[in-house]
């Protein structure tokens, strides 16, 4: 009774969450084939999974958006839960963008930088990962120190093999243009970490605020 | 009767301004609606001065023998020393108003009672750094209990809410229960109010101004109040409710304005940072001795012109 409001928006923050799993699960299966199979003609469908599960998840925290304006929280919470989920919620629509790019440019990585990029992207999808650990910290009671000091490391090893992996690709015979559009999609793909730290610095913020 | 009609005017005017440095803050910050924090304010003030409310009236009534007519000019002066200080936007106690107008007219009539004087006077100093103290006490030792419990963000706001909308009931209690002598003790003495009648009336006009004309001090105070946390703002509400309950309890009535000072002082002292401006505590320091000054000339006139 007392907090029928606060429950229904942790609820409605824990099916959010666990939207934006679904949403980076099928984003893993979907780079993947987009990489290793290019021409599959199955692409667009697993594609319209992605974008399906980042839309749903969307449509989560708008509703989860309206129920924090109408008072649930004091201002000063209400505002860092806010500027969490939409911080946390432009990764999902990087998870989406990248996997459009790479079908509509029709981008085919060369079979020596395969591995290297899957790998490059399971470093980023572990930096979603450990923030959205340290993001549910803060909503159900946890130790969070772990996850956001991981979540530093994982961004600094995505900067180091994003540098590696576009210095061998310009070292390489390829045509200058296919180069740049696979640096594009190395540096969105890094970006992924990037905004993973932001968000990890607006939770910190937002410890330390509570602190006493 | 009509000489009533000074201290419910007394009571009304305490009301409007005391309130705010109860819920200004839950208020404020949007955790209660306006209406409800009235409501409860209302409530809470006149229990307290049902309950609690004698002791003060004892200590107000022993300091002068009153008459009728005293009784109806020291509440008369005491209530225009406020109003006037409010329209000079100065913060004033009403505490210390009413003792002074009593002062004014006990020099009048040649009879003062200076042992309670001197009780009452130690205790306007004492609110100040009485909150200060229970501030620096309940700050870690709440703020212990609340890591202890290792609430998320919606638990802790949610603790915060109640413990806000609490501490203000309790701090309306205790302003019912230590400020309703202001207001009728005076009439005690005199024979026409009973104790009981005393402090329903002087709850009731205090619950009166809460409710009709608070809301603009309440959002100034509660403007000033917010910058803190609300973790702090809590304690310090809650520290004020229980400094000021202590002086019900002893029967001195203080000023909750100089009680919420100390409280916000002792924050800062445990964050390490100003959280008063020089200004604010020469208000407070004017309190002890402007804001009597002025009541005692005022009370002194009114008495020496209508019935001396």
């Amino acid at each position: 009774m007392l907090w029928k409001k606060e429950k229904s928006i942790i609820d409605k923050i824990k099916t959010y969450l666990d939207q934006v799993d679904r949403c980076r699960n099928r984003f893993r299966v979907c780079i993947e084939r987009l990489i290793l199979e290019p021409e599959n003609a199955e692409n667009p469908a697993i594609l319209e999974e992605v974008h399906r599960s980042e839309s749903k998840a969307d449509d989560l925290r708008r509703s989860i958006e309206l129920q924090l304006y109408e008072r649930a929280l004091i201002p000063e919470s209400r505002g860092d839960v806010l500027g969490l989920l939409e911080t946390l919620d432009a990764i999902p629509g990087m998870f989406q963008s990248l996997c459009y790019q790479l079908l509509l440019e029709k981008i085919t990585f060369p079979d020596q930088f395969r591995e290297r990029y899957l790998h490059l992207v399971d470093v980023n999808i572990k930096s979603y990962d450990l923030v959205r650990e340290a993001v549910l910290g803060l909503f159900f009671s946890k130790d969070v120190k772990a996850q956001t000091d991981l979540v530093d490391a994982v961004e600094s090893d995505s900067d180091h093999m994003e540098r590696d992996l576009i210095r061998d690709i310009f070292s390489s015979k390829m045509d200058k243009a296919d180069k740049i559009l696979l640096k594009e999609i190395v540096i969105n793909t890094g970006d992924i970490s990037d905004q993973a730290e932001t968000v990890k610095d607006r939770l910190i913020l937002a410890i330390i605020k509570r602190k006493i | 009767m009509y000489r009533l009609l000074s201290g419910i005017f007394m009571g009304w005017s305490l009301g409007s301004n005391d309130s705010a440095n109860i819920f200004g803050t839950a208020v404020f910050s949007k955790k209660i609606r306006y209406r409800t924090a009235v409501i409860l304010c209302a409530v809470f003030v006149i229990v307290g001065a049902l309950l609690e409310g004698r002791a003060g009236m004892h200590t107000l009534s022993g300091l002068v023998n009153q008459t009728a007519d005293s009784a109806f000019a020291a509440s008369l002066a005491a209530a225009l020393t406020v109003t006037l200080m409010s329209v000079l936007k100065l913060p004033v106690s009403t505490s210390q108003a009413m003792v002074g107008a009593i002062m004014g007219i006990g020099i009048l009539r040649g009879q003062i009672n200076f042992s309670g004087l001197t009780k009452v006077v130690i205790a306007w100093v004492a609110t100040p750094i009485g909150t200060i103290v229970a501030t620096l006490v309940l700050y870690p030792l709440i703020g212990w209990f609340l890591r202890l419990l290792r609430l998320n963000i919606f638990t802790r706001d949610l603790f915060l809410k109640w413990g806000l909308i609490i501490a203000g009931c309790y701090g309306a209690y205790a302003l019912g229960a230590n400020n309703v002598a202001n207001v009728t003790g005076v009439y005690i003495q005199t024979g026409q109010l009973n104790v009981l009648q005393a402090a329903l009336l002087g709850g009731g006009s205090i619950a009166l101004g809460a409710v009709t004309y608070s809301k603009n001090v309440m959002i100034t105070v509660g403007k000033k109040l917010v910058r803190l946390d609300p973790f702090s703002a809590f304690i310090a509400v809650f520290s004020m409710a229980l400094v000021v309950h202590t002086f019900a309890i002893i029967g001195v009535p203080v000023s909750t304005s100089q009680a919420i000072i100390g409280s916000v002082v002792g924050v800062g002292i445990l964050k390490g940072v100003q959280t008063i401006r020089i200004r604010t505590l020469l208000l407070v320091l004017f309190g002890w001795i402007g804001t009597p000054s002025i009541a005692l000339a005022i009370a002194y006139l009114i008495f020496r012109l209508l019935f001396h």
